[in-house]
């Protein structure tokens, strides 16, 4: 075998491979959607308690979970590619359960805001399983938002997180979706 | 001169033609895609891409399962754990072999 051909067919299953990742993965729908789930978050620190905030990502958390695999099962029947929902669904759960655990552990305006940390790095492990470079940068950011507002503990803090939260996943997930559109 | 055997040796003849190594390719990337997909992306005709479709099922690389959505057969496929394998067996000869042609 000549050094060309062996180069072209390396290059061949590259481009295969990347092309089948961009659309296998449906990495905006998940970010839009809890980025607008956030931003109503924040109103809800604001108008309620912390009950209303735990009540709220009580209901809208597994909606948007079922939302969300709808939306990628139906979009795997219509492209012809899927990925396996398991590594997802293990990741989802394993944020409703420390996202609770770290409301419930945590004192203060803490209770609030902790679980955001959980979320955040929930949400790293979604960028890497569609191995998009981009949505784990907004993952990062977030996090280290949610850092520094844990350990700052500012007035508000519930409310500037899920504000910060839902911008930047909403920011990120249209950015997603009109570069996938081109 | 060196013992080990050439990397061209270790090229896999059911993985290396270039239609089945595209099949992999696309499958590496996907827990299942659909005959369609795979035709379209590999620009081939139904005949071809099940003639080499059957050549990887009997080396136990893929699975096929046949389902109805409606009234309409749906054949969906997916890479094994060996065939996964192989593919990145014959993409590590693939690069060992530009390494040795280029040293």
């Amino acid at each position: 075998m000549r050094p060309e051909e062996a180069t072209q067919a390396l290059r061949e299953v590259d481009a295969l491979r990347r092309h089948t990742l961009s659309e296998r993965r449906s990495t905006w729908f998940p970010l839009v959607l809890f980025g607008v789930l956030a931003l109503g978050a924040a109103v809800a620190c604001e108008v309620g308690d912390e009950r209303t905030v735990a009540l709220y990502w009580a209901v809208a958390g597994p909606a948007g979970g079922i939302a969300t695999g709808a939306y990628a099962w139906r979009r795997s029947l219509r492209v012809g590619v899927a990925s396996s929902p398991l590594p997802y669904l293990v990741t989802a759960v394993a944020i409703v359960v420390g996202a609770s655990l770290a409301g419930a552990l945590s004192t203060g305006s803490a209770r609030t805001t902790a679980p955001y940390l959980v979320v955040a790095v929930g949400y790293l492990v979604f960028a890497w399983l569609d191995r998009h470079p981009l949505a784990a940068v907004t993952a990062v950011a977030v996090l280290a938002a949610a850092v520094a507002v844990v350990a700052t503990g500012p007035a508000h803090g519930c409310a500037i997180l899920s504000a910060t939260f839902g911008l930047a996943f909403a920011a990120t997930g249209l950015a997603l979706r009109e570069r996938a559109r081109r | 001169m060196s013992d080990a055997p050439h990397p061209s040796r270790r090229l896999d003849d059911t993985v290396h033609q270039r239609v089945r190594l595209g099949i992999l390719a696309v499958l590496a990337e996907a827990d299942r895609a659909d005959f369609t997909y795979l035709r379209e992306q590999l620009g081939l005709t139904d005949g071809n891409l099940s003639r080499h479709l059957q050549v990887l099922e009997d080396a136990g690389y893929l699975r096929l399962r046949r389902s109805f959505e409606g009234r309409r057969p749906r054949t969906w496929v997916s890479a094994t754990r060996d065939g996964r394998a192989a593919l990145a067996a014959e993409v590590a000869a693939l690069r060992q072999l530009i390494a040795r042609l280029d040293g």
